[in-house]
């Protein structure tokens, strides 16, 4: 029995997008795509991909069969086919125009419901985090949804066996721990470069077809959805520059008003 | 049934590919360059390795040349495709991602035999040899059926070159090349092909000293002796080889690259001018600077269709001279005219050498020159335009 892997991806606006080009709808609470910057997968979900990739590499193609899922109302499909370019097996797209603006929650509801459209799982990778909203919560509510053990923020992940060995990082250093399959972990990017696609996987990868499915093949319906944490405001905040000399009779002086300025200002 | 066409935008493999290629000049070479002299035509040895063991693993080495001598095998029209991001960086123009796709060898070595492909084609595809090829003389480039007086006399089963060449691309770099010289005198295109080496007794070679880094290099052959066996293809028929085969396809990646080059160069100025301010509003708010953008917009855009069309009927086997003639012309007129006008936009910054705008618009100058001066082309095109019943060439 191969081991399946399910990695998580989604599409979002290139975070290398010039400022200038982008745009916020305020009204509708959203980021507008720019039409000229095509969207990218989010990088920590290329690292997850690349993580997944990484196993299959060390058990033998045939061992391993890594699915990747993606949700959204729309794709480019010459970008989200990447993964497969990348090496991935297979590409589940779930698009529907009602999976737009979706908080956190309803996300990981639409990717729980998929995965177990999917079937059989003994590993779920994701990214960190998306580099849209940085929210980081997916794949908590994944793992709890799945009833398994999660691992976050990984920069080795090893299924040697039948258990999951994880090197994580930490602020001050690292550390590994072990978990029995299945299990999700999420990926960072210590993990290390993403593979390019090469061009003989590009040419496998025009040639496949994702799966596609709407939300009623996932048995779900628009309200379920509902966000749980609805946006309130969506808004470039403003800020203020003030630029002020300090004056003083020497540069111990100038340290010493300096520091009180800091003080009172609660910098330090 | 309603006239239409089968599509307008590129299959999704090409799209994917050119992405990934963007990918990796972004990623790999742009951030390098920050730490390379300014006018660098090489990467350190640790880095160049470092990136060949990647386009090599990507599929990505030697994409224009044949599957069966090691290469990727692309289309002309799909290497088109790539070169256009291949180039956007700022050694692009003549040092495409420095060597780190492979530098194949003149494209009319596949025509050799087996033992010059053993010995030329294929070490060269691997990255050992380096290959180059010798039309300008000081008496001309753009005539060569006149211009070409290095001649070659044969003497028992070798051949004997005298004469010389100029403004070889390459040929500083290379440990070999092809020199076409006369033959028969009495035919003007009565030339053939020889593969010399840089290292054979009676063959000089100085540099030229020229507006960009990677110079040309002037040639000498002193009594240079070529074995019979290094003619490539037919004595005294390499017109088709020189004019077909050689220059009127070279036109078309050297255009794709004048359009990438345009491309980068547009972008800053896009991006810049929406960003820079001059009295309480965006340089992009001022008509002005509007209109250049706006020109260079559609010159990019010509420009491209240009060079796909091109590449299009080359790979589909149709006459394709004119196209890359057309192609060759407007992109290199259309890249200096783009630069300039970023460089205009950019002001200061765009003379200075923290951009690499400056590096372009010196490089993009020699575009108007270089693969045939665009007086000489506008004259192939004019023929054409004038007689098309008979094909010169």
């Amino acid at each position: 029995m191969p081991l399946n892997i399910i990695v998580t991806a989604k599409q979002v606006i290139d975070p290398e997008t010039p400022a200038s080009a982008l745009r916020l709808n305020s009204q509708l609470k959203r980021m507008e795509t720019p039409p000229n910057i095509p969207p990218v997968i989010n990088g920590f979900d290329e690292n997850a991909i690349e993580a997944a990739l990484r196993i299959k590499d060390a058990k033998g193609a045939a061992n391993v069969k890594v699915t990747v899922i993606s949700a959204g109302k729309s794709f480019v499909l010459d970008v989200i086919k990447k993964p497969l370019s990348m090496g991935a097996d297979e590409l589940v797209l779930v698009q529907d125009d009602a999976l737009e603006g979706l908080d956190a929650f309803a996300t990981a509801q639409v990717l729980l419901a998929a995965i177990k459209k999917v079937g059989k799982f003994d590993l779920v990778v994701c990214g960190r985090q998306a580099s849209d909203y940085d929210q980081a919560q997916v794949p908590l509510f994944l793992a709890e949804g799945l009833g398994i053990p999660c691992v976050t923020i990984a920069k080795k992940v090893e299924v040697p066996e039948s258990k999951l060995v994880v090197e994580r990082v930490l602020p001050n250093g690292t550390e590994e721990v072990e978990a029995t399959l299945p299990a999700l972990v999420t990926v960072s990017n210590e993990l290390g470069q993403p593979r390019y696609p090469t061009l003989r996987g590009i040419m496998m990868a025009t040639r496949k077809q994702p799966t596609t499915w709407k939300l009623g093949d996932l048995g779900l319906s628009p309200a379920a959805l509902q966000p749980k944490v609805p946006i309130e405001q969506l808004f470039v905040p403003t800020s203020q520059r003030q630029c002020e000399f300090i004056n003083g009779e020497n540069e111990e002086d100038k340290g010493r008003k300096l520091a009180l300025k800091l003080r009172e200002a609660k910098i330090i | 049934m309603a006239a239409g066409t089968e599509g307008y935008e590129l299959p999704e493999e090409l799209k994917m590919a050119q992405r990934t290629v963007r990918d990796f000049v972004q990623a790999e070479v742009v951030p390098l360059e920050k730490t390379l002299d300014y006018d660098a035509i090489a990467l350190p040895k640790e880095d160049f390795d470092r990136l060949a063991s990647k386009t090599r693993e990507m599929g990505l080495w030697c994409t224009g040349v044949p599957q069966e001598h090691g290469g990727a095998g692309l289309s002309l029209f799909a290497q088109a495709v790539l070169e256009e991001e291949v180039v956007q960086h700022r050694a692009g123009l003549y040092c495409p991602v420095y060597g780190t796709m492979g530098r194949p060898p003149p494209e009319i070595i596949w025509v050799g035999t087996d033992y010059q492909l053993q010995t030329y084609g294929l070490p060269s595809v691997r990255g050992e040899r380096r290959g180059w090829y010798a039309i300008t003389e000081p008496s001309g480039g753009s005539d060569p059926a006149r211009a070409i007086q290095t001649r070659g006399v044969r003497d028992g089963d070798d051949w004997v070159l005298n004469g010389s060449k100029i403004f070889i691309s390459g040929a500083p770099w290379g440990d070999w090349g092809i020199v076409f010289a006369r033959t028969d005198p009495q035919r003007a295109r009565g030339l053939t092909a020889f593969i010399v080496e840089n290292r054979w007794p009676g063959f000089t070679m100085n540099p030229i000293p020229v507006m960009r880094a990677f110079y040309p290099g002037q040639l000498f052959f002193d009594n240079l002796r070529v074995p019979g066996r290094n003619v490539l293809g037919e004595v005294h028929n390499a017109w088709d080889l020189l004019a077909n085969k050689l220059l009127a396809r070279a036109r078309i990646p050297y255009a794709a690259a004048n359009l990438g080059v345009a491309v980068a160069a547009h972008r800053m100025a896009v991006e810049y001018s929406k960003t820079r301010q001059t009295f309480g509003a965006p340089l992009s708010s001022r008509q002005a600077i509007q209109w250049m953008l706006v020109d260079s917009e559609i010159e990019i855009r010509a420009s491209r269709w240009l060079v796909w069309q091109a590449a299009w009927r080359y790979d589909a086997g149709e006459d394709f001279r004119q196209e890359a003639a057309i192609a060759k012309l407007y992109s290199s007129e259309a890249l200096g005219r783009v630069v300039d006008r970023s460089i205009q936009i950019h002001g200061g910054y765009g003379v200075s050498k923290w951009l690499p705008l400056e590096r372009w618009y010196r490089e993009a100058r020699i575009r108007r020159i270089g693969e045939g001066p665009s007086e000489v082309v506008r004259m192939v095109i004019a023929r054409e335009i004038l007689n098309p019943a008979s094909r010169h060439d």
